[in-house]
């Protein structure tokens, strides 16, 4: 058991995550990208048996920089891989150099049909000598790609004339956060006097590709003077004994710096700048919707009724705070105002579909009172028509905007798309059945409005508590049942004074009892009357629109933000751990037999 | 010689009627025309031209990937010190001409290079500056042996290597020299990028000589490693897609290449010229194929080849253009189809019927007598006492007076109205992907600020063309129908009660949407009872055709004010890059090019 297993299995879990996150961008070329990377870093590793597996190196440069030259060098056999003076590209076919008892732990992860085998007395190691990257042949760069994607580490090598070359560049970028390096600089017997000048202006090209040059791993050779001490190190770096528990760290560090690789930043700045987008819009349109839903409450018809839904408070309010003998008119009172608001109501609300007004009334009163919020829906409905064109607006805009930043809508929201337009074809063109199918739609739907009437309901209550104990201290109490009181205290003791005499009172005095006593609750509810209608509290409509923090109508911007937001999280997430790990992972290979590593952030120039 | 002369200057002629056209078209339609192949090196040779003196000029540059020994060998050609060497690479990044110093004037070398800014070379340091990439430094030589023409010979950067900003200093000097002689050291010669270029080459250039530079004496014979490298890299090109393209005598690039002197120098640790030598040693040497450039055969040639790779990108562009232009024009025609659609169908579902009753009402109370007048007084007072009742409805319903609202056809015409700027643009996305995104035509902001702009608008109000008409159709009718208009005349003020009545109720009970109801969906009545006046009358085709009429004008009104007070906006850049397009002088550029290849063809066969 590979001691960073436990690790792996977590950030493998953690990118398979992560690709699924991309995979609902796929539309972001790329998320589109990353995904593809996550997978194949996911994929493409075995840790089965580390301990087998040898460590593959591969030479990447130019062609005639003298790879092919060095390899036999390396091998002491110089007819291993052909070499050419003039005619270029030479070398077409990879050529690895193993024992064989390292042939089989080469099976795992290499199509050996595509590569010449040459046997070596080689430990640990498989040394490979691939074409070239620059030429015309452009099936060779393919060749060695395939070879370099399954090396643990890549020797750049190349020439004095070749070493700032931008294509070769290119391609060492392309690598340079997945592998570990070494650099190897020929044909210093060309330049006697410019050596170090040379190494020099290399290391300074390095160190723009992100590493970090150093004796350790940066040669200046000569393959003619292979008895130079650098050309010695060389060796002894290349092909020295790794220990096998290093060596079984390997596959972790590809698995690593595949991640990396797709972990790329610039896929992060994208999303970020997506987010942003995201947040600047929603922001944007949550303040539109907010100042539609201002704009429709000023208006009068909405005022009229906010008026009346403030009364409406406190009436309730005065019921619970007069008390006594007066709550039973208050009561009553009541109970006849929700059946006219229900009855009102149920105009406005059917007022589309007058062939089933009748139908709709009944039916809009019930539901509305079961949802117990019947007086509110009155304000909603006098929003008006402006306001319905711009909540829809508002919508139609979320949507287009969704479309423009390449962001799948919600399911959810395509559904409610095509019922709108279902809706849209107009109450002529249906038949009764469909009618009444969509007067209950449009019960079952939410009304973009009822997100205000709850913030509205609490505010009302409020108020309507304000001026209910502001109307109705216990002075009104008090005074408004004074009456009654007294002629309920009159009308117990004549007829429980006729008890106790047992001269039982006719009936009749039972009913002009019961008149009187209503009689006087006539002052006292007039008062409370008068005290009710004199309220002229009204909500402060913008702190009111200002409540409304997720309205609905900008729900699919939401929904998208937040799962950019996720993905977001997920991506630095992965990133940081893996860097982290990576950088573990640095300190136990840090030796010379395991070259460097890019520090670079790729992407970055 | 003569000859050459008489067609450089056919062709020059033309040359400056198809740059100032082709410029004005490629400007006007967004593109940059240094972008077409062949554009740039016509222009500045053709502008070289007009200021040649009495001795042909003639531009030979070095040129191939750094390190190739570009700057060595200008440095052994003409004397001057440029930096050379393998301590940097890429080592120069500005180009250095030399200059016989007959040239020596800053105003004519200005001339002879229009793009460049010429700088006398004071130190040479200054060839590893790059500040300027238009910067020219220039120094005399004395061009031995050369005589006949002016011969400037120009070293330039690198197109290979890391610092990208050298790569176009290159190729603006391809564009102007006639002449290339293009270096490669023996690894370089199959590289995808040198090869690129050396096509490039091949295409630009009047004569073209080969050299491969620091053969490795050691492997063998030079002369025969350099025959070999050029005999594989022949083979190559024959097998290249980009050697097969012709130049302007008809040849492919590949037979250009061939035919084309090729030159090798062996490595040595002391570079000299005399080391430089024809691969085939029957051929003359670099230097007396330098002397021999004959000067207006090879400026001719010179201005052929852009001249013929313009005239093909000018007709490519033109094609592009054309198809361009094709798109925009669909798109335009099918926004204003579709546009047309919407206003027909909110036309023809918002007929006003009630107005029409009212006008058949109003039409038979004026042709009716006094005896009836005063017998349908009765009716005419229950229809004052409807009209009351109305009243009284709107007053129970809140409408004060203050926001008078609006009549049911014209909120349903608003409502549809926002419904089409709502969908079309929606549609349109979906045909047209191109357009979708944030920078795109019909990005959501812009639909949405489109939007805005038009619901801030007003309808036309509908002009009484329809009205008139319909009474005229209904004094025919009366006319022929006597007993029946007469009849007609006295039953109005019934008709109006009953029609009331629904009124009422349906106010009462719905807010008069009942109405609004009836007129949409096309009945043409008022609670069916308009329907059953109309038929009982025989006046349904009275109604008919006032209908039709409706829908024409009124469709012939919401069209104009959609386009006008939407679709302009929205979609302004499609309607203006077509009109733009249209009117750009296509035909005759198109008909310059054609003259231009005419001449070339005449111009190779000299
Ligand atoms: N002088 C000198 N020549 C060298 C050196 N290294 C390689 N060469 C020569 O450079 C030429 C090209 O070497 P190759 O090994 O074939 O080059 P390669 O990189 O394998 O090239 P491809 O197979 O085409 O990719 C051969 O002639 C080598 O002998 C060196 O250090 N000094
Ligand atoms: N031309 C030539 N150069 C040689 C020869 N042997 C060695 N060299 C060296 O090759 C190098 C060529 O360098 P440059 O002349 O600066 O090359 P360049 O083409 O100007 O390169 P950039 O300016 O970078 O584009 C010099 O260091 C020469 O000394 C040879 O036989 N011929
Ligand atoms: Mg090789
Ligand atoms: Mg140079």
């Amino acid at each position: 058991m590979n001691p960073g297993n436990l690790q792996v299995q977590a950030l493998k879990e953690k990118a398979g995550r992560l690709a699924g996150f991309c995979d609902r961008f796929s539309t972001w070329p790329e998320t589109l990208r990353a995904s593809l990377r996550l997978r194949e870093a996911v994929g493409g590793i075995e840790f089965d048996r580390p301990e087998i597996r040898p460590v593959l190196i591969v030479f990447l440069g130019g062609t005639g920089v003298g790879k092919s030259h060095l390899f036999n060098l390396l091998l002491d056999r110089p007819n291993a891989s052909e070499v050419s003076s003039a005619v270029r590209p030479c070398t077409s076919k990879p050529k690895l150099a193993c024992s064989l008892r390292d042939r089989s732990g080469l099976q795992g992860f290499l199509d050996l049909d595509t590569v010449d085998l040459i046997e070596a007395p080689l430990e640990g190691v498989v040394l490979a000598d691939c074409p070239d990257i620059d030429s015309v042949d452009q099936a060779n760069r393919e060749r060695t790609r395939r070879l370099v994607h399954a090396a643990d580490i890549v020797v750049y090598v190349t020439d004095p004339e070749k070493r700032a070359n931008f294509a070769i560049h290119q391609e060492v970028e392309e690598w340079s956060s997945r592998k570990r390096w070494y650099f190897v600089l020929t044909k210093a017997d060309y330049w006697p006097k410019e050596k170090e000048e040379i190494r020099a202006d290399f290391d300074k090209r390095l160190i723009e590709l992100g590493f970090s040059p150093g004796p350790r791993t940066r040669f200046f050779i000569s393959c003619l003077e292979p008895a130079q001490p650098e050309f010695q190190e060389l060796r002894k770096t290349l092909l020295g004994r790794r220990s096998a528990e290093l060596r079984a760290l390997l596959p972790m560090d590809q698995f690593l710096g595949r991640l990396k690789h797709a972990l790329d930043p610039a896929l992060g700045k994208g999303i970020e700048a997506n987010l942003a987008r995201l947040r600047e819009v929603e922001a944007q349109l949550d303040a539109r919707l907010r100042n539609a839903y201002y704009q429709a409450l000023r208006q009068s018809e909405c005022a009229d009724a906010l008026k009346t839904l403030v009364r409406e408070q406190v009436w309730q309010q005065a019921g619970e705070r007069v008390g006594l003998f007066l709550w039973l008119p208050i009561w009553v009172r009541n109970r006849f105002a929700a059946l006219g608001i229900s009855w009102s109501l149920g105009q406005i609300l059917m007022g589309r579909a007058s062939l089933f007004g009748l139908v709709g009334l009944g039916l809009s009163s019930l539901l509305a009172m079961l949802r117990g919020h019947l007086p509110y829906k009155k304000v909603a409905a006098a929003l008006g028509p402006a306001f319905r064109q711009e909540v829809e607006s508002i919508r139609h805009f979320v949507r287009l905007k969704l479309e423009d930043l390449k962001i799948p809508l919600p399911t959810e929201e395509k559904e409610e798309s095509e019922a709108h337009a279902q809706e849209k074809k107009g109450w002529g063109l249906m038949g009764v059945g469909a009618a009444f199918e969509s007067i209950a739609a449009q019960f079952r739907k939410k009304q973009p409005e009822d997100e205000i009437i709850a913030f509205l309901r609490a505010d009302l209550e409020r108020l309507g508590e304000r001026a209910g104990r502001k109307k109705f201290g216990p002075m009104v109490a008090v005074l408004g049942n004074l009456l009654p009181c007294v002629a309920v205290g009159d009308i117990l003791y004549r007829a429980a004074s006729g008890w106790i005499a047992h001269e039982y009172l006719p009936w009749n005095f039972y009913g002009m009892a019961l008149l009187v006593f209503l009689g006087t609750l006539l002052p006292g509810f007039l008062w409370v009357m008068q005290r009710v209608w004199s309220t002229s509290e009204v909500p402060d409509l913008k702190e009111l629109v200002e409540q409304v923090r997720e309205p609905e109508a900008t729900q699919g911007l939401r929904s998208a933000r937040i799962s950019v937001e996720e993905l977001h999280r997920e991506f630095h997430g992965l990133l940081e751990q893996t860097s982290q790990t990576r950088a573990i992972l640095a300190e136990e290979l840090d030796s010379p037999l395991f070259g460097e590593v890019s520090r670079k952030i790729p992407g970055s120039v | 010689m003569n000859q050459h002369l008489e067609q450089i200057q056919k062709l020059s002629k033309l040359a400056g009627e198809f740059l100032a056209l082709g410029e004005q078209v490629a400007l006007a339609a967004g593109v940059s025309p240094a972008t077409l192949d062949g554009w740039e090196g016509l222009r500045k040779r053709h502008a070289a031209f007009l200021q040649q003196g009495e001795k042909p000029v003639l531009v030979a540059t070095l040129y191939g990937p750094t390190g190739a020994g570009k700057s060595t060998v200008f440095r052994m050609l003409t004397g001057i010190e440029v930096p050379a060497g393998g301590s940097l690479r890429p080592c120069s990044m500005s180009c250095a001409a030399a200059v016989p110093g007959s040239l020596d004037d800053p105003v004519r070398l200005a001339a002879l290079f229009p793009d460049s800014r010429c700088v006398k070379l004071v130190r040479p340091e200054d060839i590893r500056n790059s500040d300027d990439p238009a910067k020219l430094l220039y120094a005399t030589y004395q061009a031995a042996h050369v005589s006949g023409i002016h011969l400037v010979l120009v070293d330039v950067p690198d197109f290979n290597a890391v610092e990208k900003s050298n790569w176009d200093k290159a190729h603006h000097m391809l564009e102007r020299a006639e002449v290339v002689l293009f270096l490669v050291y023996p690894n370089a010669y199959a590289d995808d990028r040198v090869v690129e270029e050396l096509i490039r080459c091949c295409r630009k250039s009047a004569r073209l000589a080969y050299l491969i530079t620091m053969v490795p004496p050691e492997a063998g014979d030079p002369r025969e490693e350099a025959g070999k490298i050029w005999n594989d890299l022949l083979k190559k090109a024959g097998g290249i897609q980009g050697f097969q393209q012709r130049r302007s005598t008809g040849e492919s690039l590949f037979d250009f290449l061939r035919e084309s002197q090729a030159f090798f120098s062996p490595r040595s640790a002391v570079p000299a010229l005399d080391q430089i030598q024809p691969i085939d040693p029957t051929r003359p040497s670099l230097l007396s194929l330098l002397a021999g450039l004959e000067g207006e055969k090879i400026l001719l040639s010179g201005l052929l080849e852009p001249a013929l790779g313009a005239a093909r990108a000018v007709d490519n562009f033109l094609g592009t253009l054309a198809s361009r232009l094709e798109t925009l024009r669909l798109r335009d025609e099918a926004t204003r189809s579709e546009i047309k659609q919407w206003a027909q169908s909110i036309a023809h579902h918002e007929f006003p019927a009630g107005r029409l009753i009212q006008i058949t009402v109003e039409e038979a109370k004026r042709r009716r007598g006094t005896f009836l007048r005063w017998i349908s007084k009765p009716f005419e007072y229950l229809s004052n006492g409807g009209k009351k009742i109305r009243d009284l409805a709107d007053w129970l319903k809140g409408n004060r007076g203050d926001a008078p609202p609006l009549k049911e056809r014209e909120a349903l015409e608003r409502s549809r109205l926002h419904e089409a700027v709502l969908q079309l643009p929606q549609r349109w996305r979906g045909a047209w992907p191109d357009l979708v995104g944030e920078e795109g035509m019909l990005s959501a902001s812009r639909c949405d600020a489109a939007l805005r702009e038009f619901e801030k608008l007003s309808p036309p109000a509908p002009g009484v063309d329809w009205e008139s008409e319909a009474r005229k159709d209904l004094e025919t009718w009366a006319r022929e129908n006597k007993t029946k208009s007469w009849f007609l005349a006295t039953v109005p003020e019934v008709i109006i009660s009953a029609s009331t009545a629904v009124l009422v109720v349906d106010l009462f009970i719905t807010g008069g949407a009942f109405t609004a109801i009836a007129l949409a969906s096309g009945v043409a009545s008022v609670g069916g009872i308009g329907l059953k006046f109309f038929e009982e009358n025989n006046l349904m085709s009275v109604a008919r055709a006032a209908q039709e009429r409706w829908k024409i004008q009124r469709a012939g009104e919401l069209d104009p004010y959609l386009n006008s007070a939407w679709a302009d906006r929205l979609l302004e850049r499609l309607r203006s890059s077509r009109a733009l397009l249209e009117g750009l002088p296509r035909e005759k550029l198109a008909g310059l090019s054609r003259q231009i290849k005419e001449q070339v063809k005449e111009g190779g066969a000299a």
